[in-house]
C-alpha cells in the first residue's frame, strides 16, 4: 500500500499532500481493592490523508479501504481543495526517509497476562497495608503505536513507540472525612518500567500521604509567598506558558504572547524548553505526525521569548523553522501544534535557600485533579492535594485541598529563584487541545514565587 | 445480517456465556474556523465496535475499528484472563422499546461539504460584521451514524442518529488585554437559527468582557447563567453515578431520602424526550429509557444505575448505562420558579453573575475552587462591570443546598431547558 501512498502524494494537481498510516494496540487493566475490575483492549488501524491545494486544508480519514476506495477519496480531497481558498502554506523541508523503533528491554506484548496482573496487584495491594486506607485503584495502560508518514516533500518516515503508564489512586477515611492522593509513572519503553517500581517509592508514599492529609489543616486564603515543587512547576510550564508558545495560537490570535517575540515576559530565572528527545519520556517521539524529526527547543531564555513551537504550516506562516511539534491524536485528526516534554530550567539555589527566602508562606507539593487556564487572559488555576505551611523557613503544618491561581505573566515576573534540583515529573499525561489528546510530560525545579493567590476555606 | 449480529455470532461460537456488541458506524463532516477564516474541511468515516464479553463471571471490554474474525479468539483468551466478579449477574433481557422521535434528520444526512462551507463563511461574515477585528475560531460539524446494540440474550436495537453542532469562540483584543467568550449549539435537526444567533452572541459577549475590574473578597449571592446551570446539573448528575457511590468515590454517598436542597429544587431525568440531546429509546445496554425523578422537593430519590449497579444494590435499573458498561445521565429537567432572571437580579444590592462557571468539585470531598473568568459584578440590581482574576470556593453540596431561587425563563437546550439559578452565598476570592 505504501507505493500507492507515494503515488497519490506526488500528484501535480496539489501544492502539498500527505498520507499517514497508523496501527495501535492498547491494553488497560483496572485493579480496585485487590480485584481486577476490568480488562480493556483495543486494536485500531487507519489512514489519514490531507491535501493543500488553494490555501485551505482538505482532510479525510478511513478505517477500512482497498486501493480503489483510497484513490477515490484522494480524488475527492483534491476537488474539495478547490473550494478552500486560504492562507495556509507548508515549509519546504528537506526530505527525511528513516525508520526508528524504540528499543525496549522487555516487550510488554510478550509478558503473559498472569505475570502482568500479579505484579500490578502487588503494587496496588501494598497501598492497602496502611491503616486508614479505604479504597485503592490502579490503572495500567500500555500502547504500541506503529506510524508511517509519506508526503509530497519526499518524506517517508516510520516509527514504533511503546508507552506505559501506571496510575495509582488511594482514598483514606477517618471520622467521615475522606482524602485522596495519587501517583503515576509513565514513560516510553517496555515492561521494565513496571518491573522497576518499588513498594517503598510508589504505592506506600501515596498511601502515607492520603492518611496524613486526614489530619492536615485547610489552607488559608489570600496572597502568599509560595515555593512550587517540580511537579507544579511542570504544570505551570505546560498549561500556563507552553500553550501560549504554540505557533498556531500565535497566528490565530489566541495567545497572550502573540506580540511578544524577543520581549521580556518573566524574571531572569525563567528559561523554558520543550524537548521531544528527552530520553524515554512519555511525551517523547522520533518524528512528529508530519514526519519532522523530534527536537529540543528553547522557547524562553532568561525571561525573554526566543522561539515558538511549530508545525510545517506555522513555520511557513511565521517564517521560522519547523520544530517537529505537529502532532495528531490519531488518524482521525489533522496535526496541530503540540508540546512534548516541557520543562523550566534549573537555577542556582538549594531548596533550603529557597525555604529561607520564603520565610512565611506555602510550599506547594502534590498536584490534585482539575485545573483551568485561559490562554488569552493568562488566568490559571490549579488544584493542589498537599502543601506545607512554612514558618521561619521550615515546614510547619500540612495543608490539604489548596488552589493556586494567578495570571501567567504577573506570576512569571514574581519568580525570584529556582533550585538546582530539577526533574521531569515522569507522571505523564494526556494534553487536550481542540478535541485531540496526545501524550506529554513536564517538569522543572523548585521555584520561589513572591506572591500567588491561594484559595482555601479557612478565613 | 447486521454487523453487530455478525460479531455476536462469531463470539458465541467461542463459547463465551454472554456477549454485548455496540456498534457506531457513520461519518462526520467538519469545517474548522481559525483566526476568522476557514482553515480546513474534514470528512471522517468511523466504525467503532465496543464489545463486552463474559465467561464464568469474568468480564472483558474491547474496542475495535476494524473487525476481523480472528479477533474472536483474542477476545475469549483476554476475557478468561480477568477475575470473576461475584456481583455480576447478567446482561439485560430484551424489553419492548418505543421509538423516540426527532433524533434523525434526512436533511442532515444528505448535507454536503459545500453547504457546510457556505454556512461557515456566513458565520464568519456575521461575526466580522459586528466587530471587524474579532478573532473567531471554532467548528461546524454534521454527523450521521447508525447505532446498534445487540446481546446474546436477545437484545436487538438499532437506530439512525444525526447531529449538528456549532461551537465558537470570539476574542477581541485591546491594548491592555482581551475579551473573550465561548458558546455552542447542538441539535439532532438542521437548525437555521444557529448560524445566525450564535456568532452574534459570542461576539457581543466577548465585547462585554473587555475592561475587567477586580472585585473585593467576600461572600456574595451568585447567579448562574443558563449555560452555567446546564454545566452545574451535569456535574451534579455525575456525582450520583451509582458505580462511584458503591466504590465510595463520590461525596454524594448515603444520601438517598435525605434533604440535599431546598423545596424548590426538583430534578427529573428523561431519556425519552423527542429530539433531546441525550435522548434515545434505550440506554447503552438496550434497556428502555423512562422518566425518573432524581430529586423531589430537595430530597434525593435515586442514584443513576446500569444493570450491574442496580443488581448489586438490589434496586430497579434506572437505564443509565452508557456504551461499554459505564453510567451517564440523559436529559436533565430542573423545576422552574415564578420570576424572570431580571426580576431576581434586580433584588440584589450586590452580587455576581457567572456567565460560565464549571465547579469541578473534588470527586471524594466535594470541595472546589474555580476561577471566575467570565463573570459580572452586579450592583443595585444592574450589571456593573466584568470581573477579573477572581475565584469561587466552597463545597459543591453547599452550592446545591444554597440554591435559593430558580428563574421562570430558560435557555432551550434541546430537552435540557436551563434556567438561571440564584445561589444564596458563595465565597469569592478577589483578584
Amino acid at each position: 500500500m505504501l507505493d500507492l501512498f507515494e503515488e497519490l502524494v506526488s500528484s501535480s494537481r496539489i501544492k502539498f499532500g500527505e498520507v499517514r498510516w497508523e496501527e495501535t494496540h492498547t491494553l488497560s487493566l483496572v485493579i480496585e481493592d485487590g480485584r481486577i475490575e476490568s480488562v480493556n483492549s483495543a486494536i485500531r488501524s487507519g489512514i489519514a490523508m490531507r491535501v493543500l491545494k488553494k490555501g485551505g486544508w482538505s482532510f479525510a480519514s478511513l478505517t477500512n479501504g482497498g486501493r480503489e476506495q483510497i484513490k477515490r477519496l484522494w480524488k475527492n480531497l483534491e476537488s474539495t481543495g478547490e473550494l478552500l481558498p486560504g492562507n495556509s502554506r507548508i515549509f519546504s523541508l528537506s526530505p527525511v526517509r528513516e525508520t526508528k523503533r524504540h528499543a525496549v528491554k522487555e516487550d510488554f506484548r510478550r509478558i503473559n497476562f498472569k505475570e502482568k496482573s500479579e505484579t500490578l496487584k502487588n503494587l496496588e495491594g501494598a497501598a492497602r497495608k496502611r491503616k486508614g486506607i479505604v479504597h485503592t485503584r490502579l490503572v495500567y495502560g500500555e500502547s504500541w503505536l506503529k506510524e508511517t508518514v509519506i508526503n509530497s516533500l519526499g518524506f517517508r518516515v516510520e516509527q514504533e513507540l511503546p508507552r506505559i503508564r501506571v496510575f495509582l489512586n488511594v482514598v483514606a477515611e477517618k471520622d467521615g472525612l475522606k482524602q485522596s492522593s495519587y501517583k503515576s509513572r509513565a514513560a516510553l519503553g517496555g515492561w521494565e518500567i513496571v518491573r522497576e517500581l518499588r513498594e517503598e517509592s510508589f504505592p506506600l508514599p501515596v498511601a502515607d500521604r492520603a492518611v496524613e492529609l486526614l489530619d492536615a489543616s485547610p489552607p488559608p486564603s489570600g496572597m502568599f509567598k509560595v515555593i512550587i515543587s517540580p511537579q507544579v512547576a511542570g504544570i505551570l510550564a505546560h498549561e500556563a506558558l507552553g500553550h501560549n508558545l504554540e505557533g498556531d495560537h500565535i497566528i490565530h490570535g489566541q495567545s497572550l504572547l502573540k506580540d511578544k517575540t524577543g520581549e521580556r515576559i518573566g524574571s531572569e530565572c525563567i528559561t523554558l524548553v520543550d524537548d521531544a528527545t528527552y530520553p524515554a519520556a512519555y511525551g517523547s517521539y522520533y518524528f512528529d505526525s508530519e514526519g519532522v524529526p523530534a527536537q529540543k527547543k528553547t522557547l524562553v531564555e532568561s525571561g525573554k521569548v526566543c522561539g515558538f513551537l511549530h508545525s510545517l504550516e506555522t513555520a511557513a506562516l511565521m517564517e521560522a523553522y519547523p520544530t517537529g511539534n505537529g502532532r495528531a491524536q490519531d488518524y482521525h485528526h489533522l496535526p496541530l501544534v503540540r508540546m512534548s516534554n516541557t520543562l523550566f530550567s534549573p537555577g542556582e539555589c538549594s531548596v533550603e535557600e529557597l525555604m529561607d527566602m520564603v520565610g512565611e508562606g506555602i510550599l506547594v507539593e502534590e498536584l490534585g485533579s482539575g485545573g483551568y487556564v485561559s490562554p488569552e487572559s493568562g488566568q490559571f488555576m490549579f488544584n493542589i492535594d498537599s502543601s506545607w505551611w512554612v514558618e521561619k523557613g521550615k515546614k510547619k503544618k500540612l495543608l490539604r485541598n489548596v488552589s493556586l491561581s494567578g495570571f501567567t505573566l504577573e506570576t512569571l515576573f514574581k519568580v525570584k529563584a529556582c533550585s538546582r534540583a530539577h526533574t521531569l515529573s515522569e507522571s505523564g499525561g494526556t494534553c487536550g487541545k481542540e478535541g485531540q489528546g496526545v501524550p506529554v510530560d513536564d517538569g522543572g525545579p523548585f521555584m520561589f514565587v513572591e506572591g500567588m493567590l491561594v484559595g482555601g476555606r479557612e478565613k | 445480517m447486521s454487523k453487530g449480529k455478525e460479531i455476536l455470532q462469531a463470539l458465541e461460537r467461542k463459547q463465551l456465556e454472554q456477549v454485548e456488541v455496540n456498534t457506531r458506524r457513520g461519518w462526520r463532516k467538519e469545517v474548522d474556523i481559525k483566526n476568522s477564516e476557514i482553515h480546513s474541511y474534514k470528512e471522517e468515516e468511523f466504525n467503532y465496535h465496543i464489545i463486552r464479553a463474559f465467561k464464568d463471571k469474568k468480564k472483558g471490554l474491547f474496542n475495535f475499528e476494524t473487525w476481523r474474525n480472528d479477533l474472536a479468539a483474542y477476545i475469549r483468551e483476554t476475557t478468561l484472563n480477568a477475575e470473576p466478579d461475584p456481583d455480576f449477574h447478567s446482561l439485560p433481557l430484551p424489553r419492548k422499546i418505543s421509538p423516540v422521535e426527532g433524533l434523525y434528520s434526512p436533511c442532515l444526512e444528505k448535507i454536503k461539504g459545500e453547504n457546510l462551507l457556505k454556512i461557515a463563511r456566513g458565520i464568519i461574515k456575521k461575526a466580522k460584521g459586528i466587530v471587524p477585528s474579532v478573532v473567531l475560531s471554532g467548528s461546524l460539524e454534521a454527523s450521521c451514524q447508525e447505532w446498534e446494540v445487540v446481546n446474546s440474550l436477545g437484545v436487538e436495537v438499532s437506530l439512525p442518529v444525526t447531529f449538528l453542532e456549532i461551537s465558537l469562540e470570539a476574542i477581541i483584543w485591546q491594548k491592555d488585554g482581551a475579551g473573550s467568550f465561548y458558546d455552542f449549539e447542538k441539535s439532532h435537526q438542521w437548525e437555521e437559527s444557529f448560524a445566525e444567533e450564535l456568532p452574534e452572541r459570542v461576539v457581543r459577549r466577548a465585547e462585554g468582557y473587555l475592561n475587567k475590574k477586580a472585585v473585593k473578597t467576600g461572600f456574595y449571592p451568585l447567579i448562574l447563567s443558563p449555560l452555567s446551570t446546564y454545566i452545574l446539573l451535569q456535574t451534579f448528575a455525575r456525582s450520583l453515578n451509582a458505580e462511584d457511590i458503591q466504590k465510595k468515590r463520590s461525596f454524594m454517598g448515603s444520601k438517598i431520602g435525605q434533604k440535599i436542597a431546598q423545596d424548590l429544587f426538583t430534578l427529573k431525568d428523561d431519556g425519552g424526550i423527542p429530539g433531546g440531546l441525550a435522548s434515545s429509546p434505550c440506554d447503552g445496554e438496550g434497556v428502555p429509557h423512562r422518566k425518573i425523578t432524581v430529586v423531589e422537593k430537595g430530597i434525593l430519590q435515586t442514584y443513576f444505575h446500569n444493570s450491574y449497579t442496580a443488581h448489586k444494590d438490589g434496586v430497579e435499573n434506572t437505564a443509565h448505562a452508557s456504551t461499554g458498561g459505564g453510567i451517564s445521565p440523559t436529559n436533565l429537567v430542573l423545576s422552574r420558579g415564578k420570576r424572570k432572571f431580571r426580576e431576581i437580579a434586580s433584588d440584589l444590592e450586590e452580587g455576581i453573575f457567572a456567565d460560565i462557571i464549571s465547579f469541578s468539585p473534588h470527586p471524594v470531598s466535594g470541595e472546589f475552587s474555580v476561577p471566575l473568568d467570565l463573570a459580572y459584578k452586579i450592583e443595585k440590581g444592574e450589571f456593573a462591570y466584568p470581573i477579573k482574576g477572581a475565584m469561587a470556593g466552597g463545597n459543591f453540596q453547599e452550592i446545591i443546598r444554597q440554591i435559593k431561587e430558580i428563574s421562570s425563563d430558560f435557555r432551550p437546550f434541546p430537552a435540557n431547558p436551563a434556567p438561571y439559578i440564584l445561589i444564596d452565598r458563595v465565597n469569592i476570592l478577589g483578584g
